[in-house]
């Protein structure tokens, strides 16, 4: 609590106290990526469902506020993000239906093929995406009258959306839905004996998580006020799953940590080298190696040692079925 | 006996070439406790698989409270009131005992769509818990994860989620296997203290506690019912005599 509210402090006196601009605005989209993240941890952490086409539900829902946008001169903030968060969970609500007819890696291999999907439409149904190009020249929006277009704004803006989706989140997976969710994916089998209906539930929580992430996808494209395929690649799909492992999977709040990490990484790295996935990947194997329950798991144990208390630092629930896919998936997109 | 709570009608059921259950037919009244017999392979789990709705059968019908199921889903044949326990445990482990018990009772009511109001505001369901552990005397154990309990905890905790949901047929999958002898006779204790509103169809390998819980008893033997009828009925009985001393049907 004492760290969150500190955390919080920080995050908002940051770009008074004369934090340059370019790491304000990483800083932004971190806050946006934490946000996917969340969505996604909702899936694998809590439900048991490992989702690799989030990308596609935080990339249909910029395209959509985009295409809204200068098609359709939708130039409201409620209106945009309406548009968006309802274009992911359509797209959504098709995926689940398909996918959601297999469990475990049935369904993992099927969601890696649904985002390559949504990706080939972006990239070649041109005339609805613009193709390879994006879309380009998209203003943000005022907000109850405040101008946006300052970064600065547009961060403390994100800042706000973190809060909102992390007190959204944490409410439901603390509800009786969420302890339904929790039921999934321990023990699918006596839920249906309870009288569950598992597919619904699942059904349903694919789309709270891809109304989430489309929440964030708006953000987005604001954020970047351009919007082309990239945004919705598998390459993103596996970042965000990165991101999940690496804050600690089932933490919710520990993937701020986990994208903070790869965006600064992937940003500072990349100006460095051309070859920096391949020590993201590097650095991200240790992880899952030494503390495959993440971030926040480690700082738990090292916090357990210093209390004294025997515990050993090794790692109580190693994930590394879900983080194995996520290398290999990494290694395959590859074009 | 009134009315049948159970009836099984020609049910089958084939793997491939492999016929596992072959025209097994037969009713259990309600409030009947009726015990299945049978060695191993006699396809006792099987059957139970498709009275819950785990399986569908490949022949015949199921009707339960003189509803037929047949075609009906696990959890929709579990609102309609079968419970079940599984012969290796299947629990929540990484949930507390509590939230498990809560999830058995919560799954009829409607705030299991409730997402924003904190689970621990129903306070009713989780009291609701709280008394029937401390039924088991496992209250004191109830925010303890499910994995951090004895494997016979565990085993009473398996009944118990089946019992929170308030069953009209409740399937027993060898309650007490593995079980030490105190345990056991906690477990068969459990069982005899529910109301007659329940219709219990126990498979257990323990013959104390079979004899000591059940009204009547089925014996399958190479998925066929060979035998079917009070416990002195069962015992004279030639053909049961003849599948466990290993005379040939």
């Amino acid at each position: 609590m004492i760290v969150a509210v500190a955390g919080l402090v920080v995050a908002a006196a940051l770009p008074k106290v004369g934090v340059p601009t370019f790491y304000v605005s990483l800083l932004t989209q971190t806050f946006i990526y934490a946000i996917v993240a969340m969505s996604l941890d909702v899936l694998v952490g809590f439900t048991g469902l490992v989702n690799f086409s989030q990308a596609a539900f935080f990339g249909v829902a910029a395209y959509g506020a985009a295409i809204a946008a200068t098609r359709f001169h939708v130039a409201s903030f409620g209106g945009g993000m309406a548009l968006g968060i309802a274009t992911a969970v359509v797209t959504a609500a098709i995926f689940g239906l398909i996918a959601l007819r297999a469990e475990g890696t049935g369904f993992i291999i099927i969601t890696i093929a649904l985002n390559q999907i949504a990706w080939g439409l972006a990239y070649q149904w041109v005339s609805v995406s613009n193709g390879d190009n994006g879309i380009t020249g998209l203003t943000r929006p005022p907000l109850f009258g405040l101008d946006l277009s300052g970064n600065t704004t547009y961060y403390y803006v994100c800042l706000g959306a973190l809060l909102v989706a992390l007190l959204f989140l944490g409410a439901l997976v603390r509800s009786p839905f969420g302890l339904v969710l929790q039921g999934l994916r321990e023990t699918p089998r006596r839920m249906r004996a309870l009288g569950y209906d598992v597919w619904l539930y699942r059904y349903l929580a694919l789309l709270v998580s891809a109304a989430v992430a489309g929440f964030a996808g708006v953000l987005y494209a604001w954020y970047n006020q351009f919007v082309g395929p990239v945004d919705l690649a598998l390459d993103l799909s596996t970042q965000f799953l990165i991101i999940v492992i690496l804050g600690g999977i089932g933490t919710l709040y520990g993937q701020l940590l986990g994208a903070l990490i790869v965006v600064f990484l992937s940003n500072g790295l990349s100006a460095i080298t051309q070859r920096w996935e391949l020590i993201l990947g590097a650095i991200y194997f240790v992880i899952v190696l030494y503390a495959p329950d993440g971030l926040v798991g480690l700082g738990r144990r090292i916090a357990q040692r210093a209390q004294g208390r025997r515990g050993s630092l090794a790692p109580t629930e190693p994930l590394l079925a879900a983080s194995g896919v996520a290398l290999t998936a990494a290694e395959i997109d590859e074009p | 006996m009134s009315a049948a709570c159970l009836s099984l009608r020609g049910v089958a059921k084939r793997f491939g070439s492999l016929a596992v259950l072959e025209d097994v037919t037969f009713e259990v009244g309600s409030g009947e406790r009726r015990g299945i017999l049978g060695p191993n392979g006699a396809g006792k789990t099987t059957l139970f698989n498709i009275i819950a709705g785990e399986m569908r059968c490949s022949r015949g019908s199921v009707e339960v409270l003189g509803r037929d199921v047949t075609g009906m889903r696990a959890h929709q044949r579990a609102r309609l009131g079968v419970a079940r326990t599984f012969q290796t445990t299947t629990l929540f482990p990484k949930l507390s005992v509590a939230d498990n018990v809560v999830l058995a009772l919560q799954a009829a009511s409607r705030e299991r769509f409730q997402c924003f109001v904190p689970k621990t505001r129903y306070a009713a369901r989780y009291d609701e818990a709280m008394a029937l552990l401390e039924r088991v005397g496992l209250r004191a154990r109830a925010n303890a994860p499910v994995d951090a309990l004895g494997y016979g905890e565990k085993r009473q905790v398996e009944i118990l989620l089946a019992l929170a949901q308030k069953p009209k047929l409740l399937l027993l999958d060898e309650p007490t296997a593995g079980l030490a002898p105190g345990d056991t006779a906690l477990v068969t204790e459990m069982l005899k203290r529910e109301e007659r509103t329940t219709t219990m169809v126990l498979i257990e390998h323990d013959m104390s506690v079979m004899f000591d819980v059940v009204d009547r008893l089925t014996v399958l033997h190479h998925g066929r019912v060979v035998a079917d009828g009070t416990l002195d009925e069962v015992r004279a009985d030639r053909n049961v005599q003849d599948v466990y001393l290993g005379g040939t049907l």
